[in-house]
């Protein structure tokens, strides 16, 4: 089979599967967050009650958009006080058999902004830093609630489409429970099980050691006492020649953690090598499995919005969006790796993909993935907030490497992390109309709610909080010794390192370009701060849209209405997503992968 | 070391909290 056809059949396979599941569920997860009667409330009752009780909630009553935002933000606080905790009291704490010592302060804090704000930005390395009790009771269950909390906030916003002269939009703790308790939690624990068959590890053993055939002499990277590199006066890594026949290998609770990673779009790896190792990500199913998992509850999520606003055309539009600019863009990064190196070729060295080898650039993939797996992977855990890799980002070619920092760049919405996918589409349709309005000369509407200058104001701040914080602090780490001191890679693909690092954490998406060392001082707080913003900052914004459109009436559908269930809607969609992305970070883009793109060219 | 960053951690917990109080406060701009 020909690769570029091995794309095409393996793109169109997953996303019909995730298409298949999505109805269904989002039909689901409609009738769930809506409270209406089904099965799973029917048996879940006992225990959502006795949730409720135990924590004072009381499930009948809502509140407007400020107390909603404000108790978001004070369970979020409180998650990342416990995983900071976790981190720096680990070696106290149970279940830590290889005596990990506490993390590093910046390193906790840094970790604790990564897991709340769905990011999984990882500076450490999972399996020599973190202790079972902090990988299950801090990180995995920030993974759920994260997810959680973005689900709440897509929820919300469809409440103020459908609420007409409302004063409320829900009660945050009900919205965060029912989507733990109702999705994400069955979910995950199917999931984890099908993994679990696939391979993947679950226990709480202690490390093992397996003895090698041939001994293996390297190069070890020395660390001080928190575990970071130490560096020689001139800046380059200190290391030791070790000779070993023993290799030490990782065990861990790591299915139950995938599993939730996958689906909640959080991407933080169990190990370092996240699902590039094969205790993470063993096999071509299980790798299916895990990009369609990703996918998944975003994409299901169109569902539910054109469920609970009474006419699925209006999600059919939303979801045709995201998968066109999802296909369009997975296609670039695979041409681009299937193409390989010219200066390979140039230099007289086969790079065709032939029936024994995939040919392309096949630096930085696992051979048992290849090429269109692993370009399919890169460009779904980016086009959602994931971040997940199954394959190093840094190597891909230029224009390869483009595709994720653009996908990132674009807000993640193709299709988006749980709640931020759809919540992120709904503000670029509300600019959409807008702009449509401003073509037309009249009073833009969506949904029936007329958009005015409030929910623009709000719209803006959503919009430009993110590259905000991502350009300002790739300027600062340019600018600073503290940032190109993390910096591997000299000229513009160092330059793409830094950029992708900020844009990562400004949009919790927590994928690593790799090629840069960013457990120092300076990046853990900087992408720490980063993170926060542009996690919650967007968040205020859309739930004081939320609560303004609630408040609103409903406007009669009339013949200038312009109709957002159609193709015309989508292209208007598709245009104004491209055009603020664009707009936004082609000069910063121009620096990196373009111009290393051309430098690439020129050279062959 | 750890009180530093708790602050920081309540300091962004603050911002985001004021910006809340801001917009609540912003009129409907008509």
């Amino acid at each position: 089979m020909s690769a570029p056809l091995q794309f095409a059949l393996l793109g169109a396979l997953v996303l019909a599967f995730v298409i298949l599941c999505a109805r269904p569920l989002g039909i689901y997860m409609a009738d769930v967050m809506e409270g209406k009667p089904n099965f799973a409330l029917r048996w879940g009752a006992p225990l959502e009650r006795w949730i409720y009780r135990a924590c004072g909630i009381d499930a009948r009553s809502e509140t407007g958009w400020s107390t909603y935002t404000i108790g978001l933000l004070v369970f979020n606080l409180a998650g990342a006080m416990v995983v900071y905790a976790l981190q720096r009291l680990q070696q106290w704490l149970p279940l830590n058999p290889q005596h990990f010592s506490a993390v590093s302060a910046d390193s906790s804090f840094n970790t604790a902004m990564a897991f709340v704000t769905n990011t999984d930005w990882q500076g450490y390395s999972g399996e020599s830093t973190m202790g079972y009790l902090t990988q299950a009771a801090g990180l995995a269950v920030q993974n759920f609630l994260s997810a959680a909390t973005g689900m709440a906030v897509a929820i919300v916003l469809i409440r103020g489409f459908i609420r007409r002269s409302a004063a409320t939009i829900g009660n945050f703790w009900v919205d965060v429970t029912r989507s733990s308790l109702y999705v994400l939690l069955p979910l995950a624990a199917l999931l984890a099980v099908a993994l679990v068959g696939q391979g993947v590890i679950q226990n709480v053993h202690s490390y093992r050691d397996a003895t090698t055939i041939e001994k293996l002499t390297f190069d070890n990277p020395k660390t001080d006492s928190e575990g970071k590199p130490l560096l020689d006066d001139k800046g380059n890594p200190v290391t030791e020649s070790v000779t070993t026949q023993t290799q030490t290998l990782p065990m861990g609770p790591v299915a139950s953690q995938e599993a939730i990673k996958e689906l909640g779009t959080n991407g933080g790896g169990f190990f370092n090598a996240n699902s590039a190792h094969p205790f993470e990500n063993p096999t071509a199913l299980s790798n299916f499995m895990e990009i369609a998992a990703i996918l998944l509850i975003p994409l299901a999520l169109t569902y539910t919005f054109g469920v609970m606003v009474g006419d699925r055309r209006q999600g059919y539009a939303l979801m045709a969006a995201m998968l066109i600019l999802f296909a369009a863009l997975a296609a670039v990064a695979f041409v681009s790796e299937q193409g390989g190196n010219p200066l390979t070729a140039s230099a007289s060295v086969d790079a065709g993909a032939t029936a024994t080898q995939s040919g392309g650039n096949m630096e930085g993939k696992e051979t048992r993935f290849g090429i269109a797996a692993s370009a399919l992977f890169a460009s779904a855990t980016t086009g959602t907030s994931t971040g997940a890799v199954n394959s190093a980002h840094d190597s891909m070619m230029p224009m390869g490497g483009f595709v994720p920092l653009f996908l990132m760049q674009l807000g993640e919405l193709t299709p988006g992390g749980v709640g931020t996918g759809l919540y992120t589409m709904l503000i670029f349709a509300i600019l959409g109309v807008f702009i449509a309005g401003l073509m037309i000369g009249r009073t833009p509407e969506y949904l029936g709610k007329k958009i005015q200058a409030r929910e623009m104001k709000l719209a803006s701040i959503f919009i430009l909080t993110t590259p905000t914080v991502v350009l300002i602090g790739t300027a600062i780490a340019v600018m600073t010794e503290g940032g190109r001191a993390g910096v591997l890679n000299p000229g513009a693909h160092g330059f793409s390192e830094i950029l992708y690092a900020f844009t990562s954490a400004g949009n919790n998406n927590g994928s690593a370009f790799a090629g840069i060392s960013a457990n120092t001082v300076f990046y853990n707080v900087s992408l720490g701060i980063v993170m926060w913003i542009g996690r919650f900052w967007p968040i205020v914004a859309t739930l004081a849209i939320a609560g303004s459109l609630a408040s609103k009436k409903r406007v009669p559908v009339t013949e200038g209405t312009m109709p957002t269930h159609g193709a015309l809607f989508t292209c208007l969609l598709i245009g104004t997503i491209v055009l603020i992305g664009v707009l936004n970070y082609v000069p910063a883009l121009a620096l990196g992968p373009v111009v290393e793109h051309f430098m690439l060219s020129g050279a062959h | 070391m750890d009180i530093i960053y708790l602050l920081v951690i309540l300091g962004l917990f603050m911002a985001s909290v004021g910006l809340t109080l801001a917009i609540g406060r912003l009129g409907d701009g008509s």
